[in-house]
């Protein structure tokens, strides 16, 4: 486990899991394992609140939820972005970039004359 | 072993992909416990944890350390466990409110198509429902505006207008009360709290040419305060204003002021000219503020009733109104008043008191068409209540044909709350619908009424502006529906659908057979007795039409215009000048008014030979006429001859055939002469009068009666300020070459007017008219109603019997026996409801008795057309259901269905 993960800023969640059912139905557990794989363990969620954050998206109409069985014949609940998600998904990914940008050029611009 | 599992979850997405796209339908079923949420949460917790641990196992973890690093991880559960259960069950209200509405949305789709599955009943159930409802919301708009409306004065209860009545002609018409016993009422009437004069006039506002004819109320400075009204800028009169020689003032009313002077407060002191004179506006008083007893419109502004001479020695009369003290009757008051009034009679003018009965009445009471109203409220309800049976009759017949299907259903399992649901939710859509067109229908209604109403009911013309009561009605009606709708429902389901599917419905017992007849029955005699009425009154006006008018109305015209006494004579020279060259001029002459609106004098007339003792006062029409007149109206002279130079002086005046005959029943009344023994010196015909000669009777308008006692008078004698110009014209276009006259003459303030003299006096029918054409209307309504209901009771009893008509075609039954059998039944039913509306109508029309003028109540035509009509109306609602019966082919019907 890597010592340095970063805390996952509150709102980021909500993008990433609307990021990692946007394939097809996906369980809570399979959202925390993909965010820490696609992150490569560095960003680390907080699993007590994925679960709040998964049933708040839910009941914004984001994601719909059905039971069904897993890989190894648990009963589990699967997750499944709805369109409403998906245009949400769009415009975060874009608002996001957009500020993750401008914090980069901020960090990278040259010393301010003095 | 990253990618390992990133590979496992993979997998496991596309594996339940294809089978989960679709929520199984019991899932729903899950939700009726409560408990489930709380267990739902907990294993997609559970779940999360023995992933974990298989994780961590699987990289060589201890069970127990895997179970506790799992758990760790998951940090503070009980937090995240409590707020995914709220969430839960926050969207599982949600989902329970939404379940509802899409309940309701496939019940009304559904109800939607079964509606449009029978276009033919769906057509004629919203036609009932709209026309029904529609009529019901216009006539009691009409109703509210005219009767119901109070004057919205403080203790509005108690305020009445107070009149006395007196015979003229045959009528009974209503005057005003002495200024003087005004005066007596205000100090001495212990009954009364208040009492107002108030006056009616009309007249030029401004200079010419831009000077517009204004109605204006004359009151004086204590009617605002009687009818709880304040200025809105300005103030009121001032008692200086009030006197004879005072400063001249008016007010405003607030529409006059918005819409002459676009509401602008800097109208306060202007000048302006009213009836020639100028005068001081001094404030707006509030468009709420209305005067009862206002002929044709409302008043656009108010100047003060300033005392006459002739008011003071009480020959003038004022319109009153008085609010009584509380507690007290308007017959207590009456009598106080009257006998206050006839001691100020003797103390003013020494003379015999008037003995015309004093009467007080609701403002809103004064209508001539008061009854036939009330009737037509009465007749409306009944309407909607036909209109409420028809619709339940329609229910009924339609829920015998769907009983089959409703008993399948319920064979295969539908609950009996959920079929009736089904059927409230048709009507009740139904309901809807027709409540929309129900809006419509009364909308236009209201219109057209609103298009023909006599100039009169003003008031109407405010009626469909009022939105309120028709949104208000049309609730009460949808609940109407509603409440038929569940009836029938309840009615259909309630029978033993079992025993439907077993035996099929031939059997089921005719509970309601009875109840179904007497409301035909009643449908039938409602529309008889309506259909009846509105004949009646389509009889009296065509009657009214043909009336002889005594003179002749060909082609005539009158133009009239405002004058100084002292230029009447020479601009009466000059209107026969100019007219002489209009094209298309036939003979004119002069009168001071048009032949349809002289004035009526009060006088008891005496004779030397029979001198007057304390006779009752009647009014005698009077008019001020040029030499020509007879000769130019088509009047020939019965005895005498026409004014001459010297008329006036020698007073010296034409006397109707009528009273010719009053005052000298046993002989001719040439040269003899007469006085009016009542009233003062300013008393009209104070001195004696000599008749010169006898004229036919004419008539002042078509509902009046040509035998009204009339005089004729030299032109010269009026003091009314008018002219008017009679003249013949024909032409195309003789309002056109008579509006090019009266520009040619026109002087400052002469506001002429031009009129038809016909038309003028078919205007007098506009009442009647107005009634008749109501009531022919709903009586169409109601026939067609009626119709529709006998069709519908025909049509289910036919339904119903299809097996027994079967039987009896296999027996040998003929069709047209069956069509006998049939038709037979309707007409037994029509014929009693056709007696017992007659009987109705013999009784009802006493309501619009003062309408139907000289026609009969018992009128043969009105009660033989209307019976004749409904009749032939019966027989082909009838006419369908008989060819459904013959058209059973009885081996079908038979075999049983």
């Amino acid at each position: 486990m890597p010592e340095h993960s970063v805390e996952v800023l509150r709102g980021t969640l909500d993008l990433l899991i609307l990021k990692s059912v946007s394939w097809g139905p996906t369980h809570g557990y399979a959202v925390a394992r993909w965010i820490e794989q696609a992150t490569d363990d560095v960003l680390r969620i907080e699993e007590g609140s994925l679960y709040p954050a998964l049933h708040r998206l839910e009941t914004r109409g984001w994601i719909s939820a059905e039971w069904g069985l897993s890989e190894n014949n648990r009963r589990a609940k699967y997750y499944t972005l709805t369109a409403k998600g998906r245009a949400q998904l769009r415009v975060e990914t874009v608002t996001w970039t957009r500020f993750a940008y401008a914090v980069f050029a901020a960090l990278e611009a040259p010393p301010q004359p003095t | 072993m990253d990618a390992l599992c990133l590979r496992r979850v993979r997998r496991a997405r596309s594996t339940t992909a294809a089978d989960m796209t679709q929520p199984p339908a019991w899932r729903r079923y899950l939700r009726f416990w409560r408990s489930n949420i709380a267990e739902d949460v907990d294993d997609e917790l559970r779940f999360h944890v023995e992933m974990r641990i298989d994780e961590y196992m699987a990289r060589g973890m201890a069970a127990d350390e895997a179970r506790r690093v799992a758990t760790a991880r998951l940090g503070d559960v009980d937090a995240a466990r409590s707020e995914c259960i709220t969430l839960g069950e926050l969207r599982e209200t949600h989902a329970r409110r939404a379940d509802f509405f899409e309940g309701l949305r496939t019940d009304v789709r559904f109800a939607l198509r079964s509606l449009a599955n029978a276009p033919g009943w769906t057509a004629v159930a919203l036609l009932t429902i709209a026309l029904g409802i529609g009529a019901t919301t216009t006539v009691f708009s009409v109703v509210d505006a005219l009767l119901v409306r109070t004057v919205p004065y403080p203790g509005a209860s108690r305020v009445f207008l107070a009149r006395r009545e007196v015979s003229v002609g045959r009528e009974n018409e209503f005057v005003g009360i002495p200024y003087a016993a005004l005066r007596e009422w205000r100090e001495n009437a212990r009954t009364i709290d208040a009492v107002v004069p108030f006056g009616l006039d009309a007249g030029p506002l401004g200079t010419d040419p831009d000077a517009i004819r204004v109605n204006a109320a004359l009151i004086d400075t204590s009617f605002l305060a009687f009818a709880g009204a304040h200025p809105l800028i300005g103030r009121n009169f001032d008692s200086d204003e009030m006197l004879p020689g005072g400063p001249r003032a008016i007010l405003l009313t607030e529409q006059f002021w918005r819409r002459q002077y676009n509401g602008s407060p800097d109208v306060i002191g202007r000048v302006v000219q009213f009836d020639g004179r100028p005068r001081t506006i001094v404030g707006v008083v509030p468009a709420s503020l209305s005067i009862p007893d206002f002929r044709a419109e409302r008043a656009d502004i108010m100047a003060p009733l300033v005392p006459t001479p002739a008011m003071d020695s009480g020959v003038a009369m004022v319109r009153a109104m008085v609010r009584l003290k509380p507690g007290v009757s308007p017959d207590a008051a009456t009598e106080e008043l009257d006998t206050i009034m006839a001691r100020a009679h003797i103390v003013n003018n020494s003379m015999n008191p008037m003995p015309m009965p004093l009467r007080l009445t609701r403002p809103q009471d004064t209508l001539k068409i008061r009854q036939a109203l009330v009737m037509l409220a009465g007749a409306v309800a009944l309407l909607l209540l036909v209109a409420c049976m028809n619709i339940a009759h329609l229910l009924l017949a339609r829920g015998a044909a769907r009983r089959r299907e409703l008993a399948v259903r319920y064979a295969l399992g539908a609950r009996r709350s959920r079929l009736v649901r089904q059927l409230v939710t048709e009507s009740a859509v139904l309901a809807m619908i027709g409540g929309a067109l129900a809006v419509v229908v009364a909308w236009t209604g209201l219109k057209v009424l609103t298009a023909v109403r006599p100039a009169k009911l003003f008031a109407l013309s405010y009626v469909s502006t009022n939105r309120d009561i028709v949104s208000i009605t049309a609730v009460l009606a949808i609940a109407c529906g509603l409440v038929i709708g569940l009836l029938a429902a309840l009615r259909t389901a309630h029978r033993d659908l079992g025993t439907v599917l077993r035996v099929g419905e031939a059997s089921t017992p005719r509970t309601g057979r009875h109840l179904r007849a007497l409301l035909v029955i009643g449908e039938v005699a409602l529309s008889t007795t309506l259909l009846v009425g509105a004949l009646l009154l389509i009889h009296a006006v065509f009657d009214l039409q043909r009336t002889p008018l005594g003179f002749n109305a060909r082609d005539l015209y009158a133009v009239s215009f405002r004058t100084t006494i002292s230029e009447r004579t020479a601009f009466g020279a000059l209107l026969r000048e100019r007219a002489a060259r209009i094209p298309g001029a036939g003979r004119a002459t002069l009168a001071v008014t048009t032949p349809n609106n002289n004035f009526v004098a009060l006088s008891a007339f005496e004779t030397p030979e029979r001198p007057s003792i304390g006779d009752a006062p009647r009014g005698n029409v009077v008019y001020f006429v040029a030499p020509d007149y007879f000769s130019m109206m088509g009047m020939p002279l019965i005895a005498g001859h026409t004014f001459d130079e010297g008329s006036l002086a020698r007073n010296e005046v034409l006397v109707s055939h009528s009273l010719a005959h009053q005052l000298w029943p046993e002989g001719l009344a040439i040269g003899h002469r007469f006085r009016n023994a009542m009233g003062g010196p300013l008393s009209p015909f104070h001195t004696w009068q000599t008749v010169i000669g006898v004229v036919p009777n004419a008539v002042r308008d078509l509902v009046g009666d040509a035998t009204e006692p009339a005089i004729y008078q030299p032109l010269d004698g009026s003091d009314a300020r008018s002219i008017a110009l009679l003249i013949r014209l024909q032409g195309k276009e003789p309002v056109e070459s008579l509006k090019q006259f009266a520009a040619s003459v026109q002087r400052s303030g002469s506001m002429p007017v031009i009129e038809n003299v016909r038309e003028e006096l078919d205007q007098s029918m506009a009442e009647p008219r107005f009634i008749m054409r109501i009531l022919a209307a709903f009586a169409a309504l109601g026939v067609l109603l009626a119709a529709i209901g006998l069709f519908g009771v025909i049509s289910y009893s036919v339904a119903q019997r299809t097996r027994e008509i079967g039987v009896r075609m296999a027996l040998g039954a003929t069709r047209g026996s069956i069509a006998g059998l049939i038709v037979g039944d309707g007409i037994r039913l029509a014929l009693i409801g056709i007696a017992v509306g007659l009987l109705g109508a013999a009784a009802a029309t006493r309501l619009i008795q003062s309408l139907l003028y000289g026609v009969s109540r018992i009128d043969p035509f009105a009660f033989g057309i209307g019976a004749i009509l409904l009749f032939a109306v019966s027989i082909a609602a009838c006419v369908v259901p008989m060819l459904r019966a013959t058209g059973v082919d009885p081996a079908i019907a038979v075999r049983g269905e």
